[in-house]
This record gives structure tokens, sequence and C-alpha cells, in this order.
């Protein structure tokens, strides 16, 4: 997962897209509660409307909290669906592939490219209606219940990223996805929203591009994952090994193993960061078995697919996991794991 | 004290959050009795009083930071 990659995505978002205009409810919900607080006399004498920047601090903060609380709730409910749906690895990869084509539709249209930039998600009346009622509310807990009150109002980058959580491997990444998109949105939306004190037009067209394209490139590597858990032959991987010539090279993968009592034993460490080694060969026409080796292993490799063979296996923490894979014919056989981030290959000749 | 609607066509709004930032700032013109504004169609129909001229409305949009021109009244 891209940190840097979700965190700027937040940082421009915090500029162009809906945390603008969010930004802008919360500067309307402020003054509005300014007034009816001079209205009613509660203000200190000579206090009028003015006030420090601190004294927003507070409204701001409970937004902004309320807003991490709610949407790192989302990203751990859609992390767990997305890991339930890879339990089936056939299944995840087409959800992959859906997600990742629906974030390059969201990024195009945030782009602003014709024909897609009028894609958008409108909230049913009731979800909209909380929304404002939050904005006109003179309680205390007002700009933290209209932080909460964001996730029902989603623009596309922010769905985009709801995506990227629900293919992240598990509640706990989609969590930490949300969250750092999120605390990406906090400096650009402190400097719009809390220290200009007024609305700010979210029509930036030279940020909205980069973050469009931004979001693109998330829907790509999304799609290069679903490729590889689906066992495509045409991955990222596997174009940029052809131009290189790389697949082509005996030494580059691992020789096969000499057969134990007639079988050969292909030992592959699966570790939290990828397959070692990550190309390994095989003799075609002999019994195979793979080792997979763990050892404090704490990703989505755990969850290891052979999607040709139409086989998956889960993989303890620690400790070494036999499968049979029989008889084998020539071919390349591809290891992923079930979320297509971490791939290898089997080459059998 | 009677009242009409204005209808506004609103350029530059993205998402929900964008219509409803202008329903805001258009309710929060004293006068406005309401104001609904369609994402899908950019427009924005306000009920107002008599009293409340079409620039007061319009200068709500351009507050909330987007464009309008006035289409119907």
């Amino acid at each position: 997962m891209n940190w840097l990659a979700i965190f700027g995505a937040g940082l421009l978002a915090g500029a162009t897209t809906c945390a603008v205009a969010q930004g802008g409810l919360l500067v309307g919900l402020i003054n509005r509660q300014k007034r009816a607080a001079d209205e009613a006399g509660v203000g200190e004498v000579g206090a009028g409307t003015k006030s420090s920047v601190a004294d927003d601090l507070v409204p701001v903060g409970g937004f902004l909290v309320g807003k991490l609380v709610i949407l790192v709730v989302a990203g751990v409910l859609l992390g767990a669906l997305g890991s339930y749906f890879a339990l089936d690895a056939r299944i995840g990869g087409f959800a992959q592939l859906l997600a990742a084509a629906v974030m390059i539709m969201l990024g195009l249209g945030a782009a602003g490219v014709a024909g897609f930039r009028d894609i958008q998600f409108t909230p049913p009346e009731s979800w909209t209606k909380v929304v404002r009622k939050s904005t006109r509310s003179q309680s205390a807990f007002a700009p933290f219940l209209l932080g909460l009150a964001t996730v029902l109002i989603p623009c596309g980058v922010t769905i985009s990223i709801m995506l990227l959580a629900a293919t992240a491997g598990s509640a706990a990444a989609g969590g930490a996805v949300m969250g750092v998109f999120v605390l990406g949105t906090v400096p650009m939306f402190a400097a719009y929203g809390l220290l200009a004190q007024r609305y700010v037009s979210p029509d930036n067209r030279v940020m909205s591009v980069v973050l469009g394209v931004v979001i693109v490139l998330m829907g790509l590597v999304t799609l290069n994952a679903s490729l590889t858990a689906l066992g495509s032959p045409v991955t990222a991987q596997t174009v940029a090994a052809s131009m290189t010539g790389s697949r082509s090279a005996p030494a580059s993968a691992v020789p096969a193993p000499a057969p134990e009592n007639g079988v050969q034993v292909l030992r592959i460490d699966a570790l939290s960061g990828g397959y070692s080694p990550q190309m390994i060969s095989a003799k075609a026409g002999v019994p195979t078995k793979v080792v997979f080796h763990t050892d404090h292993t704490r990703s989505c490799i755990v969850d290891t697919v052979f999607p040709s063979l139409g086989k998956q296996v889960v993989l303890p923490d620690s400790g070494d996991t036999e499968i049979d894979l029989g008889i084998l014919a020539a071919g390349e056989i591809p290891i992923s794991c079930s979320m297509g981030m971490y791939s290898g290959t089997i080459t059998v000749s | 004290m009677p009242q009409r609607a204005i209808e506004i066509d609103i350029a530059g709004m993205h998402c929900a959050s964008c219509s409803i930032l202008v329903d805001d700032c258009v309710e929060d013109v004293p006068g406005v009795l309401s104001s609904r504004t369609n994402l899908k169609s950019g427009r924005c129909v306000a009920v107002v009083n008599e009293s409340v001229t079409d620039d007061q409305v319009l200068a709500a949009v351009v507050e909330a930071g987007y464009t309008g021109l006035v289409v119907g009244v």
C-alpha cells in the first residue's frame, strides 16, 4: 500500500473537493453559532462576532475528529467486507476489478475529462437533511456531528479512497487507508477553512487535474492487483519482465530442486513483503509439492492462491505449510496473495 | 407577505456537499424561506419574500464559491 500517495491524495483533496465545500458548511455553522451567541448576549462584553483562530480550533478540531472517526470506521467495515470477498480469490479478484474500473472513472471525472465529469454520487434527500440539520444546530457538539454526517455525502474522490480501503486486504488496513486520507486533508482544510474564515470555491482546476491523475493511478494499481489475483497472463509485472527479457533468462528463476523420494519440493518463503524466491523452476511430469515458510508474516500474503490451479491456502503467521500440486504440465503457474499485491511464478518445463 | 420563487443555474458544483453549501448560504439571506439545489441539474430554487432581490440571492451563491445565473422568477 502506497501510504504516501494516499496522504498526497488527501492533501490535494483538502483543497479541491468535497473537503472544501464541507469546510464551507463548517464555517457557516461556526458563524451561525457566533451570531446566536451574540444575540443571546452570551458573549463577553465587546466580543462581538470577532474571534481568534484559537476560538475556532475547537469546532474545527471537533469536525475533523468526527470526520476521522466515521471514515476510519467506514474503512474498517469496507476492509473487512473486501477481505471477506477475497476468501474466494476469484470473487475477490472480480470485485477488485470492478472497484478499479470505478476508481479510474471517478479519477477521470475529477480530472475533468469529458464524459466522466458528470459522474456524481447523489445521496438520498433524507441523508442530505441530516447534514443540513447539523449545520443549523446550536449544540456544542454540532461540529463533531457535522464531521460524522459527512460520510453521507462523499464526493467521487472520497468514494475512490473508500474502494481502495475495500481492497486493502484487511479491516485494519482499510481503516488505516481512510485515516491517512483524512489526515492528508487536514493541512489544506485548516488553511482554507480555518485561516481564510470564508467560503472558498473548490473549483481549482490544476489541483483537480493532479488529484484526478493520482486517483487514476491508484485505480490502475488496483486493476493490476486484480489481474494478478485472477492469474491473468497480462499484468504490469509480466509486461515489464517481457520488455526487459528477465523472464526468459534462465538465471532469473531458482532452478528446479532434485526430487526427494520421487517428489520435487519447491520451498518458498512467504514473507510480509512478498514471495522469496519470486520465480522458481520445476520439472514437468514429476509429482510436485510446495512448502510455504512463514515467519511472523502479517500481510495478505497469508491468503495465497494459485489462480490457474484453483487452489487457495491460508498460511499460519509462522511455520511451514505443504501444498500438493500433483503432476504439473509445462507452463507457468502464477502464485499470488488473494488481493493481488504480491506475486510469484513457478515455471514448469 | 407575498412570496416568489427564484431559479438559478449554478456552475462549479462537484458533489452533494456543494449543493448543500449553496442551500446553506442562500438560506442565510434574511427573507429567504427555503432553498433546494439539485446537483444533477445544477439548479437552485429559492422561495423568498417579495422584498428579497435576485442580486441578494446571487450574492449568496457567489459567497459560497460558485457562479450563478437567474433563469426564472
